[in-house]
């Protein structure tokens, strides 16, 4: 019953959106190119002033976490405590002997404290890849969790030669070209000039603090797939544009980039949800 | 045959490159993380299907790419250098027949799945609409 609600709840402020989106179309028929993106931008803007139906997620997610045990969880602040967890991942966790960032430190709580395996904790975490209007169970784990550490600075511990050494391994896989269209992440993440897919402004590694503000709004809702996308899913979806193979969320390669990624955030204040296209 | 025509800069095999020549490279890697290391970690995160795994080879031209933070950032001769590389890569076609079927080109064209490949929530079968990235209608 109160799936249905939330799932009606979703579809209402959805189709509310496009609604909205529809009537600023019809109304300016003779707009240029330039205009028109800037109507799609200020639609954007008021999303992001108003509700955010991400939240929704994060009620789900208060139970769901309960559910499946994570309160025995340690985020490296002590079992159970989520506020400010964000912030201060990826971090090195002796009792996995690993580098982890938020996502792949739940995937192993799920093994231990859940009885889940790696095979069902991959099929957990991408039951929402590929769809939209998906009200995910650990989707809504990876929001409630992310949500405790709002207003909160993102403040990875770089000193620490483990997180370093990812943090380096990291950058180079930024960096480094693969695949048969010759993609890495800096073909469209660097450079002083502009670069957009569509009419969505593209952030750069080389101007400083667009990183920052990227990195510190995950996990984002999505208005065009109506459902939160988690920074595993967004690293797939970039990856799957670059001609790579299939991306495994929870792997070293997730943890390397999430190290470089919020290592270079670091200082950026934690806004989750956020909000986009 | 026709379907050799494919002149681009897309290189995929190794092409030789003499090491005084890359050693005046100015390289952005950092003291500390192997090489080796790096390719374990970047294998480490992709399915493990070898349909796909070709993908993850890097020649040489991609490897003097990734040394530089942004292509704005790039010397002029390190640009010359893989414009020669991969000019070496171009099959063209034989018997001097340059024109090959178009309408098989206009496919490759319109096609919008344009060889992204996830094993997640996407049909094998490419759409017949395109113009969309939303997974659940394509």
């Amino acid at each position: 019953m109160r799936k249905i609600f939330l799932t009606s709840a979703v579809f209402g402020l959805a189709c509310a959106g496009l609604l909205g989106y529809q009537t600023v179309k019809a109304q300016d028929q003779e707009l240029s190119p330039e205009e028109e993106i800037r109507l799609v931008q200020e639609f954007n803007r008021m999303m992001a002033e108003g509700i955010n139906p991400g939240e929704i997620w994060a009620e789900m997610g208060k139970e769901a976490f309960k559910k499946y045990n994570l309160d025995k969880c340690d985020f490296g602040l002590g079992p159970g405590k989520v506020e400010g967890a964000l912030a201060q991942l990826p971090r090195y966790f002796p009792d996995a002997k690993k580098v982890m960032d938020l996502e792949t430190r739940i995937g192993w709580c799920l093994q231990q404290y859940a009885g889940m395996t790696p095979e069902q904790v991959k099929k957990f975490a991408t039951q929402c890849w590929g769809k939209s209007q998906c009200m995910g169970e650990y989707d809504a784990i990876v929001m409630y969790v992310s949500m405790a550490s709002n207003g909160q600075k993102v403040n990875v511990n770089l000193k620490n030669p483990q997180v370093k050494r990812m943090y380096e391994i990291g950058k180079q896989i930024y960096y480094a070209r693969l695949g048969p269209w010759d993609f890495n992440c800096a073909t469209c993440h660097a450079g002083q000039q502009e670069v957009r897919i569509r009419a969505t402004k593209l952030w750069s590694a080389d101007r400083p603090g667009e990183a920052g503000q990227a990195v510190s709004i995950f996990p984002k809702y999505l208005v065009r797939w109506a459902q939160p996308m988690t920074m595993h899913y967004r690293y797939a979806e970039c990856m799957r544009q670059m001609r790579w193979p299939t991306f495994e969320p929870h792997s070293d390669l997730a943890v390397a980039l999430s190290a470089f990624l919020y290592g270079t955030a670091n200082g950026t204040e934690i806004k989750v949800p956020g909000i986009g296209r | 045959m026709r379907k050799t025509l494919f002149l681009g800069l897309l290189a995929i095999g190794l092409v030789g490159i003499s090491p005084a020549q890359q050693k005046k490279q100015p390289t952005k890697k950092e003291a500390g993380v192997k090489p080796e290391e790096v390719r374990q970690v970047l294998l480490s995160g992709f399915e493990q299907d070898p349909k796909f795994l070709w993908k993850l080879e890097q020649d040489e031209s991609q490897r003097i790419c990734s040394q530089y933070p942004s292509r704005e950032a790039m010397p002029a001769q390190a640009i010359q250098k893989v414009i020669e590389l991969d000019n070496k890569n171009i099959v063209y076609p034989q018997w001097g027949i340059f024109w090959g079927d178009w309408k098989e080109g206009k496919k490759l064209v319109d096609s919008p799945r344009g060889g992204r490949f996830a094993s997640y929530g996407f049909p094998i079968k490419p759409p017949t609409r395109a113009g969309t990235a939303t997974p659940a209608t394509s």
